[in-house]
């Protein structure tokens, strides 16, 4: 491991992220404009639950912000997916870079990015939105931290085993929407369907939002994000597993179609 | 420089490589040729640590490519048959990018990739972004990005494929450079002419063996047949012995002239449509065709000979 061979390609995929910044301005400008569409929503729901004072902006922020990160995914399946479509996956192989290096090159720039994007979600929601955080600062880094932990996880997990570009474009549509739905995003997970209510733990996203709102909405301390960030990480953890076990360097990745 | 010794390798039930051995001399080119499915990229990528071999030894600058192929990679230079560039950086981003990662920093890298463009020709499209490239520029941006590293054992595969005259001549001039510096370069191609203009020695590998190694003019020697060449108006005629492809016919001789002073006096009624008559002198791609089976010295003097005892009888 060479970490100045590391950051060599960190930064090569740095550049090559923001060489077209379309995706990553629309993943953060969308939950922006969900959050104006559906606050009222979410203000109603929680003077409902028991929070008078809730601007509606401490549900939908973080459940804006989870759905998007999960979108997001993306950025690292495509960072290696792309590389075969460009012919240099098995010229960067040949090159000095290990392994190592080279998937933590791709990883590490779009964690950042992702980390990136969760702050500024919950920025704006602070000065823009009106959210207020009741609980621990501290907590609500922790949360976020755990939440780029369990993206990259699943980013790694996909990239191992999907084939195809549009492969890996549907399973994180669809994995956004189902994970972080039943996780309770959209609404309450107390508010969705009996059935819904049974299996959200199974979804990481419930246990992200579980974090952010004991910190956010229920006065939390740090500790109050241990259950959460620790089952959150487990999740990442069997990801990662199973990520490792079937990630080849040498299998072939389409990318067009 | 380099030295491969009973390289195996299968694909399941598919054997690609079966014991290859192949030697590569400090300043020598060799070129690889083979039918396609020989197994030329394989062994390439073996090298290069791209894939596993299933037994044989390979060294590269006397570090053993197989067991420590990271160490290897230093030494080595890959381009790729399939071009490999980044379409959305610029040229100079490409290049600067595979010479960070062979350790250069600073001046010594701006030097470097300053080097490598000019000797491809590529200076004035430094900041000009690779997508935007002609497909000859972008050939030679993919080859300039194997050079970036100097390395000592350099492997070309097919690297000019699709490339325009001029793209091809800068290309092969630029190995010629190389190779003059002491690297030891294996250069793969389909284009056999490439391999006489770079006074390559040649390696064939058919069915993942190699079936002939050596100089290029000892192998033609050895294996190059010549022929004689008779062009007609319109089809040629049906020639016991020749091979007719449309106005072209071919008879494959040890000696061509005296072939020829025997034959043509016996075209009868074809005679007003011949137009040349062309004496094809021994190559290295008659070589190749009969070293990969699909002709055979032996068989071309033995139908030579009896083509011309017919005639005289």
């Amino acid at each position: 491991m060479n970490w100045s061979r590391s950051l060599v390609l960190m930064r090569q995929n740095w550049h090559l992220l923001m060489a077209d910044p379309a995706p990553i301005v629309l993943l953060t400008a969308m939950p922006l404009v969900m959050m104006t569409f559906l606050q009222g929503t979410g203000r109603a729901v929680l003077h409902a639950a028991g929070y008078p004072d809730a601007s509606g902006a401490e549900l939908v922020v973080p459940g804006m912000a989870v759905m998007f990160s999960f979108f997001g995914v993306g950025f690292i399946g495509t960072a290696f997916f792309s590389e075969h479509g460009w012919g240099t996956w098995d010229r960067l192989r040949a090159s000095r870079a290990g392994t190592i290096e080279i998937v933590l090159g791709k990883i590490l720039p779009s964690a950042l990015l992702m980390f990136g994007q969760l702050v500024l979600l919950f920025a704006i929601g602070i000065g823009v939105f009106g959210m207020k955080v009741s609980g621990s600062v501290a907590g609500m880094i922790v949360m976020m931290l755990t939440c780029v932990v369990l993206l990259v996880a699943f980013s790694m997990l996909l990239t191992a085993v999907l084939k195809t570009a549009n492969q890996l474009m549907a399973v994180v549509n669809l994995a956004a929407m189902v994970l972080a739905g039943i996780g309770g995003a959209l609404a309450p997970v107390e508010v969705l369907p009996g059935w819904a209510q049974a299996i959200a733990p199974a979804s990481p996203a419930y246990w992200m939002l579980k974090g952010f709102r004991a910190v956010i909405l229920e006065r939390g301390g740090l500790d109050a994000t241990i259950v959460p960030a620790a089952m959150t990480l487990a999740f990442a953890a069997g990801m990662v597993v199973i990520a490792v076990w079937r990630f080849s360097v040498t299998d072939e990745k389409v990318w067009d179609n | 420089m380099l030295h491969i010794r009973g390289l195996t390798k299968a694909y399941g039930e598919h054997e690609v490589l079966r014991g290859v051995n192949l030697e590569a001399k400090a300043g020598e080119i060799v070129g690889l040729l083979g039918p396609n499915g020989a197994g030329k990229t394989t062994l390439v990528s073996i090298v290069a640590g791209l894939r596993r071999a299933d037994a044989g030894h390979a060294t590269v600058a006397g570090i053993d490519a197989l067991a420590h192929p990271e160490r290897a990679r230093a030494v080595l230079g890959l381009a790729p048959q399939e071009l490999g560039i980044y379409p959305v950086l610029s040229v100079e981003q490409n290049l600067g990018f595979f010479a960070e990662l062979s350790g250069l920093t600073g001046k010594k890298l701006r030097g470097r990739v300053a080097n490598v463009a000019e000797a491809l020709d590529l200076t004035e499209l430094l900041r000009q972004k690779a997508g935007t490239l002609s497909g000859g520029q972008k050939r030679r941006l993919h080859t300039a990005m194997a050079l970036v590293n100097e390395p000592t054992v350099l492997f070309l595969d097919e690297p000019t494929v699709g490339a325009d005259v001029r793209t091809r001549n800068q290309i092969l001039e630029v190995v010629r450079q190389r190779a003059a510096t002491g690297c030891a370069i294996v250069y793969t191609s389909h284009y056999l002419t490439e391999i006489e203009d770079l006074g390559a020695t040649v390696a064939v590998l058919e069915a993942g063996r190699i079936i002939a190694r050596g100089p290029l003019a000892d192998l033609v020697a050895e294996h190059g047949s010549p022929a004689l060449r008779l062009t007609f108006e319109g089809s040629a005629p049906a020639l016991d012995g020749f091979e007719i492809a449309g106005s072209v016919a071919t008879l494959l001789t040890p000696d061509p002239a005296h072939a020829a002073a025997m034959i043509l006096g016996h075209l009868n009624g074809s005679t007003e449509r011949l137009r040349s008559v062309d004496i094809v002198r021994p190559s290295l791609e008659a070589a190749y065709l009969a070293l990969t089976g699909r002709r055979s010295n032996e068989d071309a003097t033995a139908k030579t000979e009896e083509v011309i005892d017919e005639l005289v009888a």
